[in-house]
Parts: C-alpha cells; sequence; structure tokens
C-alpha cells in the first residue's frame, strides 16, 4: 500500500504530500523485502546502483554512491560478487544498501531479520538501529516478533486483522496496553477479569472471578462496579512459599505449581489457582545453582505484586 | 550409502540400452553407408568414398536446399521467439483461469497430429482459405492472396507449429523469477518497460535459449510442413533426403546429407550454447 503495489481506500501522505495517485516506480519508497529480491544476474555494486541507473545518474555520482553504500553497510570486498555467493546476512546489507542508495523518503523494512538465525538477528538489530539513526530515514519496520518492535522502534503500531489497535512508544505500548489484545502480543500478560468494588487512597478496590481482592492503579474512566481486565506481567510477579510472602506486597493470591520450564537464565512456572485459572510466572534463576528442587510441581506458593504494577484494561 | 545391487536395475535398464543402442546401430549405418559407393535401387558397393559427399558438395542445386533451409528457420525461429515470448509473457501476466485457457489452446494444438495441423493450416491458408475470405470479404484485397504452395506459406506454417516448443521453457524461465523481484525493481524506479529489459529479459535467457535450440533443430528438419504447406515448390533439405532415399533409391547420397546436416546441428547447438553461455545469468 505505501509502495503503491496494492489497491487501497483512504489516503497516504509523505511529508504532507498525498502519494495515492503516484506509481510505485515514482514514489521514492527504499523496500527491503524478507527475501531481500536482490537480482540474481547482477553484482553486488550493480545492485546497489539499480536503483541511480533508473534514476540516470552519471557513472562517476553512481560509482561514489555505491562505493558509500559499501562502505556503510561494511561490504568491502565483495562489490563484484554475486548474491548467491554471499551470507544471508551480507545479501540482507546489499538488500539495505540497495534501499538506502536511492536516499529515499521512506524507507519500508518487511519483516527483513525473519530469515537469519537468533544470534545474527540481535546483532543485525543493533546494527539496524544504529545505521538508521545515523542516515535519519524514517524507517517503516514491519515485524512478528514483539521484542524486536520493541527493541528497533521510537514508535509502535500495533495491528491486528488490519487494524490499529494502539499507538505508541515501546514503553507506553508495553506499560499501558489500551487492550488485551495488545497487552497479550506484546510480551505475555496475566489477564484477569475483575469488577472494582471501591476505591480507596488512591487505588481501586477489585474482586477478581475467583474472590481474590486486589488493589490497582486508579483511573480516570474506572467506575465504581463495572467490570474492568487487569493485566499482570509474569515478571512482576514473585513467587513465594505458601504462607510465606514478602512482606510490602499488598496483593497476593495462593496456587499450586502446575509446571516449571527452565530458561537458563529465569524460569517460567505456571501456577493453578484455586479457581483454575493459570498464571505465568518469570522468575530469575539468581543463586539457584544447580539446585533443580528450588521450585517443583505440585508445590504450594504464594504470589504477590506490587498494586501499581496491576494495569487496568477497559475491556 | 547401500551400494546398489545389479540385477534389479536390469528390467529397468535394458529396454532404454535396447532403444540407444537401436539409435547408434541406425546412426552407425547412415554414416557407413554415406562412405560406401551406391550400386542403386537401395544397394550399396563395397570400397570406402568419398563420391557422396563429392556429388551432394559439388551440386549447386542440391546446396540450395541446405542453405534455404538454414536461412528461413533462422528468420522463422526469429518470429516464433517474438511471438513465443509474447505469449509466455501473456502467460506469465495471466489470471489463473485465462492461463489455463491459454495452455489448453497450446497443449491441444501440441498434442493433435502433426500432418491433421498442418492441413488445418492449409484450409486457413488456401486460396478460398479463412484469411483470404475474411479479407476479401473486409474488401482489403481483390485478389486472393498466395499463401500457400510457397515460401510464405512454409514459413508461417513452421512458425505456427513451434510456438508451443518456444513457450514453453520460455514460460517455466518466467515463472521461476522470484516474485519479489519486479516490486523490487519498481520501487528502486525502474518503469514497467526498464524492469522488463533490465530484471525480467535477462532472467529469460536460458528459458530463451533452450526454445531457440529446439525450435531452430526443430524448423531445420522440417519435412511435412514443406511437403504440404510448400506442395512440391518449397522444399527443404528433409524433402531432399526423403526424395532421394525413397525415389531415387540413392542411399549413400541421402545419408550424406543427412551426415552433413547432422554436424551442422551439432555445431548450431554448440554454438549456440557458447553464445547463450555469455548471456547467462549466474547462479
Amino acid at each position: 500500500m505505501l509502495a503503491g503495489f496494492a489497491e487501497y481506500d483512504g489516503r497516504v501522505l509523505i511529508d504532507g504530500v498525498r502519494i495515492d495517485g503516484v506509481p510505485p516506480h515514482k514514489r521514492g519508497i527504499g523496500i527491503v523485502f524478507q527475501d531481500y529480491a536482490l537480482f540474481p544476474h547482477m553484482t553486488v555494486e550493480q545492485n546497489i546502483g539499480f536503483g541511480l541507473r533508473m534514476r540516470n545518474w552519471t557513472a562517476s555520482a553512481q560509482k561514489d554512491a555505491v562505493e558509500r553504500g559499501i562502505r556503510l553497510l561494511r561490504l568491502d570486498g565483495l562489490g563484484s560478487r554475486y548474491p548467491h555467493e554471499l551470507s544471508g546476512g551480507q545479501q540482507q546489507r546489499v538488500a539495505l544498501a540497495r534501499a538506502i542508495a536511492i536516499n529515499p523518503a521512506l524507507l519500508l523494512l518487511d519483516e527483513p531479520l525473519a530469515a537469519l538465525d537468533k544470534n545474527l538477528r540481535d546483532d543485525m538489530q543493533v546494527e539496524l538501529r544504529q545505521l538508521q539513526q545515523s542516515v535519519g530515514i524514517t524507517t517503516m519496520f514491519v515485524t512478528h516478533d514483539q521484542e524486536e518492535a520493541l527493541a528497533l522502534s521510537d514508535k509502535v503500531i500495533v495491528m491486528n486483522h488490519g487494524e490499529v489497535r494502539q499507538f505508541g512508544t515501546p514503553m507506553e505500548i508495553y506499560n499501558s496496553p489500551v487492550d488485551r489484545f495488545v497487552a497479550d502480543f506484546i510480551g505475555k500478560s496475566n489477564i484477569f477479569a475483575a469488577q472494582i468494588v471501591a476505591e480507596e487512597g488512591g487505588y481501586l478496590v477489585c474482586r477478581l472471578a475467583n474472590g481474590a481482592v486486589v488493589k490497582a492503579p486508579a483511573s480516570a474512566n474506572a467506575v465504581q462496579g463495572s467490570s474492568i481486565y487487569l493485566s499482570i506481567r509474569p515478571e512482576l510477579l514473585l513467587l513465594a512459599h505458601a504462607g510465606r510472602p514478602p512482606a510490602g506486597l499488598e496483593n497476593r493470591m495462593e496456587g499450586i505449581i502446575e509446571n516449571v520450564t527452565y530458561l537458563g537464565h529465569r524460569s517460567k512456572i505456571r501456577v493453578r489457582l484455586n479457581d483454575d485459572a493459570r498464571l505465568d510466572v518469570n522468575q530469575p534463576n539468581v543463586g539457584i545453582g544447580q539446585d533443580a528442587s528450588w521450585w517443583q510441581i505440585g508445590q504450594a506458593v504464594t504470589l504477590s505484586w506490587l498494586p501499581e504494577n496491576t494495569v487496568v484494561i477497559g475491556d | 550409502m547401500r551400494k546398489a545391487s545389479f540385477w534389479p536395475i536390469v528390467p529397468l535398464v535394458a529396454p532404454a540400452l535396447a532403444v540407444v543402442l537401436f539409435f547408434f546401430a541406425c546412426l552407425g549405418v547412415m554414416v557407413a553407408y554415406s562412405f560406401l559407393p551406391n550400386a542403386g535401387m537401395a544397394q550399396v558397393g563395397t570400397g570406402f568414398t568419398l563420391a557422396n559427399y563429392g556429388r551432394f558438395f559439388g551440386n549447386a542445386f542440391y546446396l540450395a536446399y541446405v542453405s534455404r533451409s538454414l536461412v528461413l528457420s533462422m528468420y522463422c525461429t526469429a518470429v516464433t521467439l517474438v511471438l513465443g515470448y509474447a505469449v509466455a509473457y501473456l502467460m506469465y501476466r495471466a489470471t489463473p483461469r485465462m492461463l489455463l485457457l491459454i495452455s489448453l489452446v497450446l497443449i491441444v494444438q501440441f498434442f493433435t497430429a502433426y500432418v491433421i495441423r498442418t492441413y488445418a493450416i492449409m484450409l486457413v491458408l488456401g486460396r478460398n482459405g479463412l484469411i483470404n475470405q475474411v479479407l476479401m470479404g473486409l474488401g482489403v484485397i481483390d485478389q486472393p492472396l498466395k499463401l500457400l504452395f510457397n515460401e510464405i506459406g512454409v514459413a508461417i506454417g513452421m512458425v505456427l507449429v513451434s510456438i508451443p516448443f518456444m513457450v514453453f521453457p520460455i514460460y517455466s524461465s518466467l515463472h521461476a523469477i522470484p516474485k519479489n523481484l519486479e516490486p523490487a525493481a519498481q520501487a528502486l524506479g525502474a518503469s514497467p518497460l526498464r524492469c522488463f529489459w533490465s530484471v525480467i529479459l535477462p532472467l529469460t535467457i536460458p528459458g530463451i535459449a533452450a526454445g531457440v535450440v529446439i525450435v531452430y533443430l526443430f524448423e531445420v528438419t522440417a519435412y511435412i510442413i514443406p511437403a504440404l504447406l510448400g506442395g512440391g515448390y518449397y522444399d527443404m533439405v528433409a524433402n531432399l533426403i526423403y526424395s532421394k532415399a525413397m525415389g531415387a533409391m540413392d542411399y549413400p547420397l541421402s545419408s550424406a546429407v543427412a551426415m552433413t546436416m547432422l554436424v551442422i546441428s551439432c555445431v548450431i547447438v554448440y554454438g549456440a550454447q557458447k553464445a547463450f553461455g555469455r548471456l547467462l545469468p549466474r547462479r
């Protein structure tokens, strides 16, 4: 749509100028495709210079721009290689260099990291962010990887089935999701249906379906008696042996450990509450060493968290 | 890896081997005949001789068949390439329904018996054929055009019959182009036309090469088309070979002509591979 390949209703503006009637080849939008779409019959240099050739730049201006691109994306010495002679990461950098070379008004990255393995992807994330900052081109980055979205962006748009659900900074999106979809899609969330029973001392007192009473920060549009949803991030829950919760964390729930997944730096623990609802807890594996008996299935536990860490969601 | 045992593959290899052996046996006989003296009535004498080649190369009348075949096939291949590429490109752009329709038309004509197809073309090109009737009906011409029993008839027939051989390899080349290359080229500023010249066309060279070689060899050895559409007024080299073998019963001469064409064909295939090889996209 942005690049002009799809039919659409509505308007697309770049720098305030409407571009709806402009054909793709005149829009000047740089695109990096998921599969990079490098021209297999052209060398790295020819690929990077393609957009400049199409713009009928002089040979020397083309050469300079191509060399700049090669330096910028650290492709030195690979200029005369063909795409099939490059690694995945190198191909991606060529695709980026090719898109940036035309000095686009907008850079569109369509899941460019999806095909890379995890370590390379993490490296490329850092690189992409630095590169984007240094060339200063407005960049639209499409991804299904939520962490990637948070890591790379200034602003995130969360979409579900083609509909915008929330638009905001990564912190806003993560810490104050507007609805259950956003809360659960961007990072995991434990979501409970609840009813507001009272408001005291700047907190909402809410009753959950299982009868537990918890506190949540007051919000302007929360009316007493109304039904709401509460969202609690798994990493903000604290796990303790039953009946021995740490002091200071006011919200509490009792449950039984149903499942423990050891992930190295942390463990993912699923707790079954008394009404059979499940709750996920992320527990850092600090100081447990080889002691695998730390948390065991069937163990009775108390979960506690700060009222401030509860997020109230309208629906 | 487990060593493939010998006996189970025998029933599979034996028929293939028989076919290959039979082919090379015939070819061997032909090579031998071309170097043996003619004894008339489909008989050969004994003793090595170059006389058959001498009779062939020493006769401008015979050589005219060869040059005529080589040149006409070249023109026809060029026309077939342009038309075939257009059809393949249409198929590449077509909706699934349209693609099915075009493929069906091509396949039906491909599998219709060669002679029947050629007769059908005669019905269209003839003095009272479809083309002349339409053109005269529209008042474009007063006299029927002579489209049959001459060079034009043979050329039209060869192009029509060989189009599927050109379309299929080019279409498969087009089909193999990654779907995102065109959008990528356009986003980089290539107009649809420049996108075609700088991305689509270079990437279909393997298909073009295959199509050109197949079609050229098919046309240069055409027999039925010049026989029916040329009606004896525009014979090609295969017709010469046939008339020398079956009419004059001169097996050695027809073998010598056939051998010469075989060598020329090999040279053409080799040359085409060399030429297209330099243009081929590196993969």
